[in-house]
């Protein structure tokens, strides 16, 4: 028998995502793992270049357009969706609970589609008067 | 029966019409204290030093940093950040987006995006006061 590794605390959502691109590829799971840490060792330099406040915003990005995110609220942080939530307050509920356990930097709490208006700050006329 | 005199709350005046005000921090889920401008030249609802954003927690809880415009100032365009919070001026609370400047210090200031949500009275070189 080969040996292997045991790995603890592997991210399920992403592991099944792996184990469904396997299957459709029909080649073992360990394939897509090590093809997938191959590209993540040769693309590090160019990833590690990339602020926390930029990989966010790239995934937010990312989650633009796709309806099952259109008009919810999503919770970003380093670099990945944390939760989806209907509200303001239930999104910052999560948010809450994630600075509690992992003490990020910056993180992103928006509503998928919202645009902001454009900001003048031109001086105030009041102390004209 | 119910008296139809108005009431206000007044802030003393001190080289510019300001209030204080208490911006709420989600992360925390507390109430934070400041001083504010009254600038009817800022288009937005408030701005806030970004030291005050910073201990307000708000960097945790920002609208993405390309959905962002930049701003026009009188002396060109400055790049924001800004998160959605709340304001409470004079036992008033609205919902606000507040920003602070990506690069630079920033200042305290209430723009006219919450002051159209208020009625404001300015006593000139005396006073500014909200009606309640």
């Amino acid at each position: 028998m080969k040996k292997g590794f045991f790995i603890k605390n592997l991210d399920k959502e992403t592991y099944r995502i792996i184990k469904a691109i396997a299957a459709r590829r029909g080649v073992p799971v360990y394939r897509v793992i090590n093809e997938a840490l191959s590209l993540y060792a040769n693309l590090y330099d160019s990833l590690a270049a990339e602020t926390e406040e930029e990989s966010n915003s790239r995934v937010y990005e990312s989650l633009l357009g796709d309806p099952r995110y259109t008009g919810k609220w999503v919770v970003i942080s380093r670099g990945r969706l944390i939760a989806v939530a209907e509200t303001w307050e239930e999104a910052v509920r999560y948010m809450r609970d994630f600075v509690k356990r992992e003490r990020p930097a910056c993180g992103i709490v928006v509503r998928v589609g919202e645009e902001v208006e454009r900001v003048e700050i031109l001086g105030s006329s009041l102390e004209m008067l | 029966m119910k008296s139809s005199v108005a009431r206000w709350k007044c802030y003393k005046y001190s080289d510019y019409y300001r209030v204080t005000a208490q911006v709420y921090s989600p992360i925390n889920d507390t109430w934070l204290k400041g001083e504010f401008l009254i600038d009817t030249g800022f288009r937005g609802d408030v701005f806030l030093e970004r030291r005050f954003y910073e201990e307000l927690g708000l960097q945790l809880v920002e609208l993405p940093l390309r959905i962002i415009p930049a701003a026009r100032t009188l002396a060109g365009s400055i790049q924001l950040r800004a998160a959605l919070t709340k304001i409470k001026i004079a036992n008033l609370v609205f919902v606000v987006k507040a920003y602070t400047p990506l690069y630079g210090y920033g200042k305290n200031m209430i723009g006219r995006g919450v002051l159209n949500r208020l009625i404001t009275l300015l006593k000139e070189r005396e006073k500014t006061c909200i009606r309640l």
